[in-house]
């Protein structure tokens, strides 16, 4: 099963987020950067890295927010 | 101090060696499956590192889940058996007692990951046929950091479950609940 770089999958879900990211974090910069080299080509301006950093940035997002809330827990109930 | 504090609680515990082995065994399957493949079949090549991305990938659903279910079965007892009362009783703040639970989240992610790859890189051990030059590129750490990144959600919904209920029981059923109504709404959305 060959791993193939995929900008238009986009889900939150459990099954297919962990893989999107590591696909996209791993495969995404060189496709985008062949992409560019061609849109350079027919002087279009170039697309940017945006659609993975959200992916990274709602993940780590998630876990702060997890995180938070359960020393804001741990601080208020009694152990 | 709080690592080893950590680390002598966890290793105890019978649930993270089994959880461990099973996760192990998931993903142990996949690679003996390429390992035969490879020496059935002298087009299919599993080797280092081109089969990275096929490596990380037999973890990528299994790993997030293994790490959250192992951030409850480690975490929520502590409240139902008061070794975290005791802890602070002790002498240790709630704020050192929380962190060393972000500290055993950063080694389960470590200890998971690195499950992934040992069992995946020893079975292109043991295929025949050999890879490229280098072990492993830099878009392969990029794998390995999504991957890590996919386990870092799972395993923080998991303490946080873990703090809300204080029941591994609870936390354990609302967790696999959660994935349930997903994977059918995953379904219905996809349309498979």
């Amino acid at each position: 099963m060959k791993s193939t770089p995929c900008t238009t999958r986009r889900s939150s879900f459990r099954s297919t987020w962990s893989r999107n990211l590591g696909d996209d974090l791993a495969h995404y910069p060189a496709v985008l950067a062949e992409v560019n080299a061609e849109r350079a080509q027919r002087g279009l301006a170039p697309l940017s890295f945006s659609a993975v950093s959200l992916l990274v940035a709602a993940s780590l997002a998630y876990s702060v927010s997890f995180l938070g809330r359960a020393f804001l827990v741990m601080r208020r109930r009694d152990l | 101090m709080l690592l080893r504090i950590e680390w002598l609680k966890a290793s105890r515990r019978r649930a993270l060696w089994v959880a461990l082995a099973a996760f192990a065994a998931f993903t142990a399957v996949p690679a003996i499956e390429r390992v035969r493949s490879a020496q059935g079949n002298p087009n299919a090549v599993h080797a280092l590192p081109e089969s990275w991305p096929d490596i990380l990938q037999s973890a990528t659903g299994l790993g997030p889940l293994f790490t959250g279910v192992l951030m409850i079965l480690l975490f929520a007892p502590e409240f139902a058996w008061r070794t975290a009362r005791q802890n602070v009783m002790d002498g240790l703040s709630r704020e050192r007692f929380y962190a060393g639970k972000v500290l055993l989240l950063a080694g389960l992610v470590g200890l998971v990951t690195a499950t992934t790859v040992l069992i995946g890189a020893g079975g292109t051990l043991l295929s025949p046929g050999g890879g490229g030059p280098s072990f492993i590129r830099p878009a392969d750490f990029s794998y390995m950091g999504g991957l890590a990144l996919g386990m870092l959600v799972f395993g923080s919904a998991g303490m946080m479950l873990s703090v809300h209920l204080r029941s591994s029981g609870s936390a354990l059923a609302i967790l696999l609940l959660y994935l349930f109504v997903e994977e059918a709404l995953a379904r219905l959305i996809t349309g498979t």
